[in-house]
């Protein structure tokens, strides 16, 4: 990404926040393909390609400038499973924020998937108690549509079976890397590590309101995972932002292999305009509007005006 | 044209615009300029129309090849946006399918989906293999690079193609080499050079030295954008105004200062024309993308249930033409005349859309400097184009 | 020396482990020969990350100590996109006895083995499934096979592996009845990069070094015959018409086995500097009449060293290496008493030869050729083979080399060096040789040090450094010194 050579001076210089994210599940329930189509930009076709993840992969990862996630994918082999549960358990569960734990729901071995989950918790509850958790049911795409809902409210009693002795309160997600419910997981997830959302939201929807807008998003720049949104009105399709999340990787990836880079989308028919412009350092700006007589220069010199008051709201607090 | 008086004018209009500001005298000029230009369309225009007989009858082009070479799967990926990936689970067609495309004026298609049998010289099919092709302006021949038996499969390659000829002399025959996304950029080419020398040479053999120049080579594959340009090729060739098109594009061109423009069916994302000017590798597929990009958000926002948008929506469903064979959203885009897009990357180039209404697409490439200090004109320009295509089109029916 | 257990008596067992992509990484056999002690079973237990290990380790062999046991092995990836995740992960190896000070030994000795087998393994995969194909039947095949090899390379340290007609193999654990002594290991020069320029001299007695060569196979033992002090690389492989990566094989495997030593060409020209070695040494007694022992000439050298200068401005760019004397630069073993060199009372010198000798070393600069270096040392070097002394400093690491790293800045000036370049070599040597720019861009770029430019462009260095120079306003030149240790 093109920042400025200050902006980048001064994130160098200054401590990051770093939170430790542990993405657990057994073998083949697909973390490392979630993760790459997240963090490294592939498409859910390229997945195929990857190959076995040996013991604990770690990645860190900047997420709004400020915030480094310090990604541990954790092979989900038996012999792995076992050794994070006994050897290497103070090295594994000490100081985790976060808990993304997968399930394969496919899975023909249920029982042995419960068991380590609820192992994995208890030792979660020792090492690190104020940890979130959340719970992926992952590849739904391959249970038909109309029994999914059953299978995974099926699932959501288990785990609430599995956890009535435990603390935490857990979330879970049914998802799959082939359309947008593994965004809207994982814009779930992450936004829950940004302690300044509330600032966030209430910036944006004043934003919204003063620009004529019907609908503002925030979205993080490299990942394009939703941050904060901002409606006036309530829009039937709920997951829209992630699938314009995926549009616009999409479009992304193919700007890469024309050795350029996407900057600004603007998009207007007889209904409304639509754009898309990079924001603050971190993050892109969707504006939506309906109203007829809004120009898309004003709009632009709004975005403008208000990246400063922003920036000062992501960067307070860390 | 000559290129020297080209560069001299948007030279002028760059400066016109940073001087006068308003376009309100420019305009005047360039219609004056476009004034004659659409004359001139005109004329030609009716002069084509007199020696070809356009009407809305489809071309027929047929798809042969051997079983699981991707026949299906091609025209599955372009005509019926499935994904890619998708197509491994489709069946193998066991009879002849039609199906029918009819989207934009210039893609008005016949597809005959051949099962491989009939491609068998003792097959006794009917419709035969000449039934069919008798009818078509187009033969595709698809060649699996995969397959396990490439002799057998050259060998059939050569007999339809001298079948086809045989029926119908006038054939355009394409053989598409398929599934290139294994190998590797020489391998593709020793691939083709192979294939085409073995058939050329079968051909010289048997005396039929003036079907060598009438097949065309491509290297396609649905996993990358290569499908679409070379299956654009063919309805470019089919197309008996592309070259009308063609000029049309480039004096859009010349007179904007644009680098390119594309003229796309907006539903398969096929090119139908574009400007002569050399296209730098990928752009095709960027453009593509684009439309998709706008079709896609289009598609999320025009159907929101908004005070403001009610009407609108209400208005155009009456203007709209009287059949809507997509669904409402995407529908919806294609009929819009004022939907246009803007798309700014960071070499400083800028992709720009407009519906032009007839499920086509005019994308224009240029760079942001001269596109900046140009809207007016561009826009100006692109009505005008607007106009003249829909000339074209009237004529033709 | 006391009669040692053959490497081959050590050997516990024999595994292949691979990786199960529901457990994890797994020993899907383990044999032990019938006659050696038994093995405890939770020895694996300790080294399961090595069995199937990170990416980064594949296709070496890795090896692990733990207690009383040393783990050998290469783990092996086949890629394909028949398997479920793209790739079968195997790991075939030894269990042995030893202690931590024997483990690099027992790995010299096991390492062609293992080579061996896994290359087998790895084509009987690639052929037909062999190892993955989870049936019973091929199991069991590899479970027989690897039973019988395991026992005779216990019995005998040999065995002839047959799978069928086109898969056989000969396995032979070599072993050389060493002495272990500690000093030797740390002469044991695991990562040094070879290149081509590199003269490789023999460490211990020659006759030792053919031995072990001619165990490991027919080309070694033809490159080791070669091997006298006075060739590099690049000469050894045009004499032995082998390709140069066999040659660096064979030379790589003589390094680690600890046979060798390689060095660079000794040239007046060449800069050294002392490492911090040198102190470590400064008051052992024993280091520095060693060091005489081996570096003293009692021949009037002031004569002989101008004869040698002379030598060296002959112009072509080989002859120099010839024009060394023709006995080869062989040290023996360092602790053995071979050399028939006189003791240290023969001479009478100001200094006692241990100052003498550290002065001196102490003395080169990194500034300072050695021709330099010669002349200003003239009295104290009149007893010291020049050449000798060299060596011994830096095959006993407390002195390096400096290395001269040119590295292009401006591109532009690339065609007038190589048409320069061209021009230099045909006045020097009388013949032609082709320069090309494109080539010569890639080669300036900071990774290849003057020696290595010259055998890669086939020009003499002093030509080369004649133009570089020449050049210095375009052509930047980095000193490095060899870091060893």
């Amino acid at each position: 990404m093109d920042l400025p050579a200050m902006e980048t001076d001064r994130i160098v210089s200054r401590p990051r926040s770093r939170r430790k994210v542990l993405l657990m599940g057994r073998s083949g329930a697909g973390k490392t393909s979630m993760r790459s189509i997240i963090f490294a930009n592939y498409v859910p076709r390229e997945t195929r390609r990857l190959g076995v993840t040996m013991d604990v992969e770690h990645s860190q990862i900047r997420f709004l400038g400020d915030l480094m996630l310090s990604l541990w994918d954790c092979g989900g082999q038996d012999v792995f499973l076992d050794s994070y549960l006994d050897a290497q358990r103070e090295n594994i569960f000490s100081e985790v924020q976060l808990l993304i734990y997968v399930f394969d729901i496919m899975s023909t071995d249920v029982e042995r998937d419960w068991y380590y989950f609820s192992r994995v918790v208890d030792c979660l509850r020792n090492s690190s108690a104020g940890a979130k958790i959340y719970c992926l049911f992952h590849k739904v795409d391959l249970v038909p549509e109309h029994q999914r809902q059953a299978v995974v409210e099926e699932r959501k009693r288990r785990l609430k079976e599995a956890l009535t002795d435990s603390l935490f309160s857990v979330e879970c997600f049914a998802t799959s890397i082939w359309d947008e419910t593994l965004y809207k997981a994982w814009s779930f997830m992450i936004c829950g590590l940004i302690p300044q959302l509330s600032k966030l939201d209430g910036a944006l929807s004043k934003f919204c309101e003063t620009c004529e807008g019907d609908e503002v998003v925030l979205f993080e720049r490299a990942t394009f995972l939703v941050i904060s949104h901002a409606t006036l009105h309530s829009h039937s399709d709920v997951h829209r932002f992630e699938k314009i999340s995926n549009i616009v990787k999409r479009f992304k990836l193919s700007c890469n292999k024309n050795q350029s880079h996407f900057h600004s989308l603007e998009l207007r028919n007889s209904q409304f305009l639509a754009i898309i412009e990079n924001f603050t350092c971190y993050t892109c700006v969707l504006y939506v509007s309906y109203h007829p007589h809004v120009q898309s220069t004003a709009v632009k010199l709004n975005i403008q005006c208000a990246k400063t008051l922003f920036e000062r709201i992501l960067e307070n607090e860390n | 044209m000559d290129k020297h008086g080209l560069k001299e004018t948007v030279h002028s209009y760059t400066k016109y615009a940073k001087d006068l500001g308003p376009y309100s005298s420019l305009n005047r000029e360039e219609e004056q300029q476009k004034g004659s230009k659409g004359n001139l369309s005109e004329s030609s225009l009716s002069a084509l129309s007199l020696n070809t007989p356009v009407s809305a009858e489809k071309c027929n082009i047929a798809l042969a090849g051997l079983t699981r070479s991707g026949k299906t799967s091609i025209h599955s990926v372009i005509f019926h946006k499935i994904s890619p990936h998708e197509t491994l689970f489709l069946e193998s067609t066991g009879r002849i399918v039609k199906h029918v495309v009819s989207h934009s004026p210039f893609c008005q298609l016949e597809l005959w989906d051949l099962p491989p049998e009939i491609l068998q010289s003792d097959s006794e099919s009917s419709p035969s293999l000449e039934d069919i092709v008798s009818t078509c302006s187009a033969l595709l021949f698809i060649l699996d690079t995969t397959t396990e038996t490439p002799d057998e499969t050259l060998q059939l390659l050569h007999q339809t193609i001298v079948r086809c000829y045989n029926v119908n002399p006038n054939i355009h025959m394409e053989v598409f080499i398929h599934k290139t996304d294994v190998l590797s950029d020489e391998q593709k080419l020793s691939f083709q050079r192979e294939i085409q020398e073995h058939v050329d040479g079968e051909l010289r053999d048997i005396g039929l030295e003036q079907v060598v120049s009438q097949v065309s080579y491509r290297l396609t594959s649905i996993f990358d954008h290569s499908i679409y340009e070379a299956f654009s090729k063919v309805i470019q060739k089919l197309n008996p105004h592309t070259s009308l098109l063609e000029r049309l594009l480039d004096s859009f061109v010349g007179y904007s200062g644009i680098e390119n423009a594309f003229l796309f069916d907006a539903v398969s994302k096929l090119v139908v024309a574009t400007d002569s000017s050399p296209v730098h590798g990928n752009d095709f597929e960027l453009c593509s993308d684009m439309i998709e990009v706008a079709i896609d958000i289009s598609g999320i926002y025009s159907n929101w249930n908004h005070p403001n948008s009610n009407e609108t929506i209400q208005e155009k469903n009456h203007n709209g033409v009287e059949e809507d064979p997509f669904p409402i959203s995407s529908g919806y885009f294609f009929q819009d005349s004022q939907c246009c897009c803007t798309i700014r990357l960071g070499n400083g180039m800028i992709l720009h859309m407009k519906c032009v209404g007839y499920y086509l697409c005019l994308v224009l490439m240029a760079r942001g400097e001269i596109l900046d200090s140009n809207w007016g004109l561009v826009g100006y320009n692109i009505r005008v184009f607007g106009d003249c295509l829909s000339k074209i089109i009237r004529s033709s029916r | 020396m006391s009669l040692v257990t053959p490497t081959f008596r050590k050997i516990s067992s024999v595994f292949l482990a691979e990786f199960d992509n529901v457990a994890g990484p797994r020993n899907s056999i383990c044999v032990q020969p019938q006659s050696a002690q038994p093995l405890p079973a939770e020895v694996f237990d300790q080294v399961y990350e090595f069995l199937i290990p990170k990416r980064s380790l594949y296709g070496q062999i890795v090896s692990v100590q733990i207690d009383s046991f040393s783990f050998i092995g290469k783990p092996t990836q086949v890629q394909g996109s028949q398997y479920k995740r793209n790739a079968y992960l195997f790991n075939i190896g030894f269990v042995l006895e030893s202690s931590p000070e024997q483990h690099p030994f027992i790995i010299r000795d096991m390492s062609p083995v293992v080579l061996k087998l896994s290359d087998e393994l790895l084509s009987l995969e690639q052929e037909r499934g062999l190892l993955s194909r989870q049936d019973w039947q091929s199991k069991t095949t590899l479970r027989t096979k690897l039973t019988k090899m395991v026992n005779q390379l216990y019995e005998k340290g040999s065995h002839f592996l047959v799978f069928d007609a086109s898969h056989a193999v000969y396995l032979k654990v070599l072993s050389c009845a060493l002495k272990y002594n500690p000093k030797a290991c740390s002469i044991l020069h695991i990562g040094q990069r070879l290149r081509l320029d590199h003269v490789p001299v023999a460490i211990r007695p020659p006759m030792s070094v053919r031995q072990f060569a001619s165990h490991v196979d027919p080309c070694t033992k033809n490159i080791s015959l070669h091997i006298n002090g006075v060739y590099c690389i690049n000469q050894i492989a045009s004499l032995t018409r082998l390709e140069r990566e066999i040659v660096f094989r064979s030379i790589r495997l003589l390094l680690d086995a600890g046979m060798i030593r390689c060095i660079d060409l000794f040239r007046f020209q060449n800069k050294y500097e002392p490492t911090n070695k040198l102190q470590l040494v400064k008051d052992d007694v024993s280091f520095w009449e060693q060091c005489h022992r081996l570096v003293s000439n009692y021949s009037k050298r002031t004569k002989d060293l101008t004869r040698q200068k002379d030598l060296r401005r002959v112009p072509s760019g080989e002859r120099w290496l010839e024009s060394v004397p023709e006995r080869s630069l062989s040290f023996g073993d360092t602790h053995s008493r071979s050399c028939r060199m006189k003791t240290s009372s023969d001479i009478h010198h100001q200094y006692h030869p241990i100052v003498k000798y550290y002065y001196l070393y102490h003395s080169l600069h990194r500034r300072e050729t050695v021709e330099q270096f010669v002349e200003s040392h003239k009295e104290e070097l009149e007893t010291v083979d020049i050449r000798k002394w060299i060596a011994f400093g830096v095959l006993t690491g407390i002195i390096h080399r400096i290395y001269e790293y040119p590295i292009c800045i401006r591109e532009s000036c690339l065609p007038s060096i190589a048409s320069s370049l061209q021009r230099q070599v045909e006045t020097d040597h009388r013949s032609g040789v082709q320069i090309d720019t494109a080539r010569l861009r890639e080669l300036l770029n900071g990774r290849h040090c003057t020696d290595e430019l010259g055998c890669l462009l086939n020009v003499s260095l002093r030509t080369l450094e004649t133009i570089l120079y020449k050049y210095s306003k375009d052509i930047q030149i980095w000193w490095i010194g060899e870091g060893q240790e």
